[in-house]
């Protein structure tokens, strides 16, 4: 049994926490919903012992006090936690992130010498990494660096370290089906409802309000670090919507018969190939028109997202690729670039951003190097300054069009919460005027109310300067509302497509129906 | 108002305060030894300039990401083949000065472009990589003045009559012609303006190359190379840059140093030479990633100052074998402490 | 490649063959020209003297990590024949078992070490005739030469692995005494160690700050004296600018400080022609203003040494020379250095092991 008693935290004046009280029972899947910045990670982070600096209120689990101070401790209490970002060790193989710290040793020298320095068994964690693949319904060789993983497998890796455990009482997960996509969500939930039959509890953050929906047995919803609601029993992801946002929000949609696909072509792929890590498409014929946004729908490594890097000259392709009847060299982005196709990528902590600069040099400096946008001309256009006044207007300008929650333009980007960051990413691509944008998965980790601002934006970028989007997600729901057609990748190729204008039900039917067929 | 997302925060700078706290106590000590204090601050004040230029000369090579130039021999080595040349043609004075530079700039471009495209080869390692080729590069040269076919005799060896003497005295050439340059003396305090004015313009220079959008995009790089490619930056050739931009401002900083040294120091004498360069920089408080010129001023400062106060007054309070001792004690300290202290600072940030 | 040391091999069994036409051969034994050039150079002068009678070798460049390769070089010219006489000149220690081994089979082989530096009784048992600086004496003479240019204090520049020599240590305390007796103020400064980190850069530049502290504080009636070699290239420099008095370098020569301190150009053709350059450096410190202000040796000992090693030997060998004394070596060095030499026994109950003492040139 945990119970938080008006637990509060402070950032200085700022109350990341104020007062939130909630009680999870054995066996119990509770989920903990709220916008970006209620507070729901911190809640996470105290009580997996990851806060510095202490905290106010009372937490007791199982019957006794609980106060981590190190994740070490936490560990101890049987508490284990599945991050956002992703940790883990590149270098070492599947099976050793997973038995990482509770590796198998020899039993004679573990009597002899103790847990930490006796010799260890690789077939055992090998074994064990196996098991542990396998109730996720997984067939990754645990002997593979977890390098060359893709992002989903690695959600999935570091989902079955926290199976391994024996030990586990709380199990805390911050927006674990972020990274995956759908079939690969279902499955992580399945996981879930296991272990809670075996009398874990569970605490559970997401984004995705109908898993939330489906899966909770308990939903608190966080509004500005303080509890806005209780559900217990069932929720509906519209009841769970209302709360969060505080006020109605409305769902975006693309109005039906906007541009097609028989309109002057942007984009004309032919025989196109792209290896990306973790992701491969091959034989790809594709026209995409002008104006017009296509989806690219698929689980997580079936090749969706190797699309736009292959396009954008960010891995090795093959075949052709005609960008407004053009053809266009391989392996150079600013090529592409300064011929008006842009990239949003979906790894936005890595390439998205420069997490040490501000909120304006985020938005402006691509414009600036490939456009000479923002620039006060000068010869040679390397050493050309920046106008500094045009900058910031646009950057207060976008600020407030997108509600980038910040101090202002001059605030580092690594400081904004992750809706936020994805919302300066956007505006990065607005600034170049693009053409042609390809966005990767650009709501993913988002809160509804930012994911309808976002797609609300690609929207509008579409209709106003006519640029054609490329869109790859794994929330059919969303391209099924914002795409004029989407195919659907599997297996590394485009096995089908689906119109739009049909209903979100039928749009994830007819999703399976093409993967089915695909497969058999 | 700032543009860029910094500024001169005090609590940033507590170890930049300690070394100064240290300063003043130890310029306090001088005073009570009756050390001639006026002639020390000239002294720093020298320093500074001749020391600068070689610490300004890491900027680049730190902002695009290639970390701290371990390889400055090479660096070295062209500002002494420039020199070398403006010697051999017995060039005089500023003139001959200028010359000197200009020699190097070219040696520095050739050399700084063999050099980049070596550490575009081993990205991520790149400081253990620039030690290396700085080690290396110095025997290469080593080889290179023994049989240079250098003519003026004031540079050759004085029994053989073949090959550079290791140290090649600027008396009659150029020696302290930025030093003396519209020098004057103030309350004993005798102020070095041609060399500070020469530093301070170079610092103007690349803080302000650092400002445009081609400078802009190196820090880019540095910061996240994925980023930069994915913003149309051609990485490599980005490095490529920084590398030979930081080759040629060595290359002149070795200029500058040798003028107020008096001497052009060959063979061996560069060895080392990247490490006080990097200690003032780290010392102005530059830790990884991005580095200011801020950083490099106060640093260079800073770290020298100590060295030249620290010197008479250990020798002045001390056994004087205790004095070498407790020198390198306190420099190395402060520099440590500096790194623990700004490593701490982050690791409580970050979490 | 096996062609080639075939070819090698072929090669050097004709060398001796070739020899054979003229009189026997003096094997002269130096470091390499980049580390110590005045040995090698004086033993390159040698063999221009004695053309095809001398066999130069030079030791390895890293002779401490090499030192197996460093014996064998020496024993094969041992092995030769024709070579009756050896002169090493090298200024390292465990060169003796080679010398111990050409001395077992070849008791006739005339040995003159200047300086080795092993151990002096089992030296003196082995080697005909063993030579050195007197670097500890010298702890009176430089003092004792800068009293008499006018020195009312004396300034000793060094740092601790420096003081850490017994050698340099002593002469440094000798120094004390000396000054004493003359009434003159000894002064001791550390600087920077050269041996630690950042190599001699800080100690240069604490160099070119302190000197003009010092003489504002003693005047320009200081002598000033360095015991590490890259100080005199400033501390001579210094002196042209501020006139105080150096009265000779860690290693007393023409060639070390001067050259790079005054700019010589010394051209070519005058290279190691000492008389020229004595004359040039004169010119400079007239010019300079510093006229009897600096001193030296006017021959480097490094220079010196090869070739009269070299002549002793011959003479030894040729039977002119029938036991080494004071007396008998005197008038030998005086004709190689053109300046007397003063002679001291290493050790009283010693016979061939001396020390050496030059006479100075003032400028």
């Amino acid at each position: 049994m945990l119970r938080i008693n008006d637990l509060v935290k402070r950032y200085g004046a700022h109350k990341a926490l104020a007062g939130a009280s909630l009680c999870v029972r054995p066996g119990e899947i509770h989920g903990l919903a709220g916008l970006n910045g209620s507070g729901k990670t911190t809640l996470l982070n105290i009580l997996f012992g990851a806060i510095k600096g202490g905290f106010e209120g009372e937490i007791t689990l199982d019957g006794r006090p609980y106060a981590p101070r190190s994740p070490k401790e936490a560990m101890a209490r049987g508490v284990g936690m599945i991050h956002q970002e992703l940790s883990l060790f590149n270098g070492l193989t599947v099976a050793e992130n997973i038995t990482l710290t509770r590796e198998s040793g020899h039993p004679l020298a573990k009597r002899l010498v103790g847990r930490d320095f006796c010799l260890e068994r690789p077939k055992d964690d090998r074994a064990r990494a196996r098991r542990a693949l396998t109730r996720l319904g997984l067939s990754i060789d645990p002997d593979v660096p977890a390098a060359g993983l893709s992002l989903g497998a690695r959600q999935f890796v570091e989902i079955a370290r926290e199976i391994d455990k024996t030990d586990l009482r709380l199990l805390l997960l911050d927006e674990p089906t972020a990274a995956l996509s759908e079939g690969d969500a279902r499955r992580l939930l399945e996981v879930l409802r296991e272990f809670a039959r075996a009398g874990v509890m569970v605490v559970y953050v997401s984004h995705r309000l109908d898993e939330m929906a489906a899966l909770c047995d308990a939903v608190t919803a966080l509004r500005d670090g303080e509890v806005a609601a209780r559900f217990s029993g069932g929720c509906s992801p519209e009841d769970l919507a209302g709360v969060m946002a505080g006020k109605g929000y409305s769902r975006i949609r693309r109005k039906t018969g906007f541009a097609s696909e028989n309109a002057e072509p942007a984009l004309e792929f032919a025989d196109f190939e792209a290896d990306a890590p973790g992701e491969r498409l091959t034989g790809v014929n594709l026209r995409v028109g002008r104006g017009e946004i296509v989806g690219l729908a698929g689980l997580s490594g079936h090749g969706k997202l190797a699309l736009a890097k292959g396009a954008m000259g960010l891995c090795p392709v093959r075949g052709e690729l005609r960008l407004f009847g053009e053809p266009v060299p391989a392996g150079r982005p600013h090529e592409m670039l300064r011929r008006g196709a842009c990239l949003l990528p979906e790894d936005r902590r890595t390439m998205g951003l420069l997490p040490g600069h501000s909120v304006v040099e985020n938005m402006v400096l691509p414009a600036a190097w490939n456009t000479g946008r923002f620039l006060r001309r000068f010869p040679g256009a390397g050493l050309s300054f920046l106008r500094r006044r045009e900058c910031e207007a646009f950057a207060e300008g976008l600020i407030e069009r997108l509600g980038i929650k910040c101090a202002g333009p001059r605030q580092r980007v690594d400081q904004l919460s992750g809706g936020n960051q994805q919302k300066v990413a956007i505006a990065r691509a607005m600034a170049l005027s693009p053409r042609v944008l390809f966005a990767c998965e650009p709501t993913r980790g988002v809160d509804i109310a930012a994911k309808e601002r976002i797609l609300a934006l690609l929207l509008s970028i579409n209709e106003e300067r006519g640029t054609s989007v490329v869109m790859a997600s794994s929330e059919l729901e969303e391209l099924s509302r914002v795409c004029d057609r989407t195919l659907a990748a599997h297996q590394g190729r485009l096995a089908g497509t689906l119109q739009s204008g049909l209903s979100e039900r039928d749009f994830a039917l007819g999703f399976a129906r093409i993967i089915e067929k695909a497969a058999a | 108002m700032r543009f860029d997302a910094r500024g001169l925060r005090l609590d940033a700078h507590i170890p930049q305060l300690f070394i100064i706290a240290f300063l003043v106590l130890l310029a306090g000590a001088a005073l009570r030894l009756d050390s001639p204090v006026g002639l020390m601050l000239g002294d720093s004040l020298v320093r500074l300039g001749m020391n600068g230029v070689l610490a300004l000369s890491l900027v680049p090579m730190l902002n695009v990401g290639a970390g701290l130039n371990f390889g400055l021999p090479v660096a070295i080595s062209a500002g002494l083949l420039g020199m070398c040349l403006a010697v051999n043609c017995r060039l005089r004075g500023l003139p001959g000065f200028f010359a000197a530079i200009f020699f190097a700039c070219v040696a520095g471009v050739v050399l700084g472009w063999l050099y980049g495209r070596i550490l575009n080869r081993v990205k991520g390692r790149e400081e253990i990589a620039a030690a290396f080729v700085g080690f290396s590069f110095i025997s290469i040269m080593n080889f290179f003045w023994a049989t240079a076919p250098f003519s003026n005799p004031a540079m050759l060896w004085p029994i053989g009559g073949k090959g550079m003497r290791p140290a090649i005295g600027l008396r009659g050439y150029f020696a302290g012609v930025l030093n003396s340059l519209g020098s004057f003396t103030l309350f004993g305090v005798t102020v070095p303006t041609g060399l500070l004015v020469f530093f301070g313009l170079l610092c103007l220079g690349v803080y302000l190359f650092f400002r445009t959008s081609l400078g802009r995009a190196m820090i880019a790089t540095g910061e996240s190379e994925p980023f930069a490619r994915m913003a149309g930056i051609r990485v490599e050739r980005m490095r490529l840059l920084g590398v030979i931009l930081s080759t040629v401002i060595g290359a002149v900083g070795i200029c500058v140093y040798a003028q107020s040294y008096g001497f052009i120091e060959l063979y061996d004498a560069p060895l080392m030479m990247a490490f006080p360069a990097a200690s003032a920089v780290l010392a102005g408080g530059c830790l990884g990633g991005r580095a200011l010129v801020r950083h490099v001023v106060l640093g260079t400062y800073l770290f020298q100052t100590t060295y030249v106060l620290s010197g008479p007054v250990a020798n002045g309070l001390m056994v004087p074998e205790a004095a070498e001792i407790i020198r390198m004690l306190v420099s190395n300290g402060i520099i440590l402490y500096a790194l623990i202290y700004e490593g701490t600072r982050r690791r409580k940030h970050a979490a | 490649m096996k062609r080639f040391v075939a070819a090698l091999f072929v090669a050097l069994m004709l060398l001796p063959g070739l020899a054979l036409a003229s009189s026997y051969k003096v094997g002269i034994v130096t470091p390499t020209l980049s580390s110590s050039e005045d040995e090698f150079r004086g033993a390159q002068r040698v063999a221009e003297k004695y053309p095809g009678r001398i066999k130069h070798i030079s030791l390895p460049e890293n002779y401490s990590e090499e030192q197996e390769t460093a014996i064998t070089q020496i024993m094969s010219l041992g092995a030769d024949p024709e070579v009756k006489a050896i002169v090493i000149c090298a200024g390292y220690s465990g060169i003796l078992p080679a010398i111990q081994k050409i001395k077992e089979k070849r008791p006739d082989m005339v040995v003159v070490t200047a300086p080795i530096w092993d151990d002096p009784d089992m030296m003196a048992k082995y080697v005909d005739l063993c030579l050195d600086t007197d670097w500890v004496k010298r702890g009176e003479t430089i003092p004792e030469k800068a009293h008499k240019m006018g020195a009312k204090t004396f300034i000793h520049y060094s740092f601790p692995t420096h003081m850490a020599k017994e050698v340099l240590a002593k002469r440094r305390d000798m120094m004390r005494e000396t000054c004493k007796k003359l009434g003159m103020e000894f002064v001791e400064v550390m600087t920077p160690d050269p041996t630690t980190g950042a190599g001699p850069g800080p100690m240069l530049q604490f160099l070119q700050e302190d000197i003009p502290r010092q003489i504002a504080k003693y005047g320009k009636d200081t002598c000033i004296f360095g015991t590490n070699c890259p100080m005199q290239d400033v501390i001579i420099a210094k002196a042209l600018d501020l006139k105080f008095i150096m009265a000779e370098q860690c290693c007393p020569t023409p060639t070390q400080g001067f050259p790079a301190a005054m700019g010589l150009e010394i051209a070519p053709e005058d290279a190691g022609n000492f008389d020229k350059i004595n004359a040039m450096i004169k010119e400079h410190a007239a010019e300079a203003g510093c006229a009897g202000r600096l001193s030296t040796w006017p021959t480097p000992v490094g220079y010196f040494f090869p070739e009269f090693g070299t002549d002793v030997a011959m003479d030894m060998v040729d039977g002119k020379l029938k036991d080494v004394s004071i007396e008998s070596l005197k008038p030998i060095a005086k004709k190689v250095a053109g300046a007397d030499v003063a002679f001291a026994k290493m050790k009283p109950e010693i016979d061939n092991y001396y020390l050496i003492i030059m006479d100075s040139i003032y400028y």
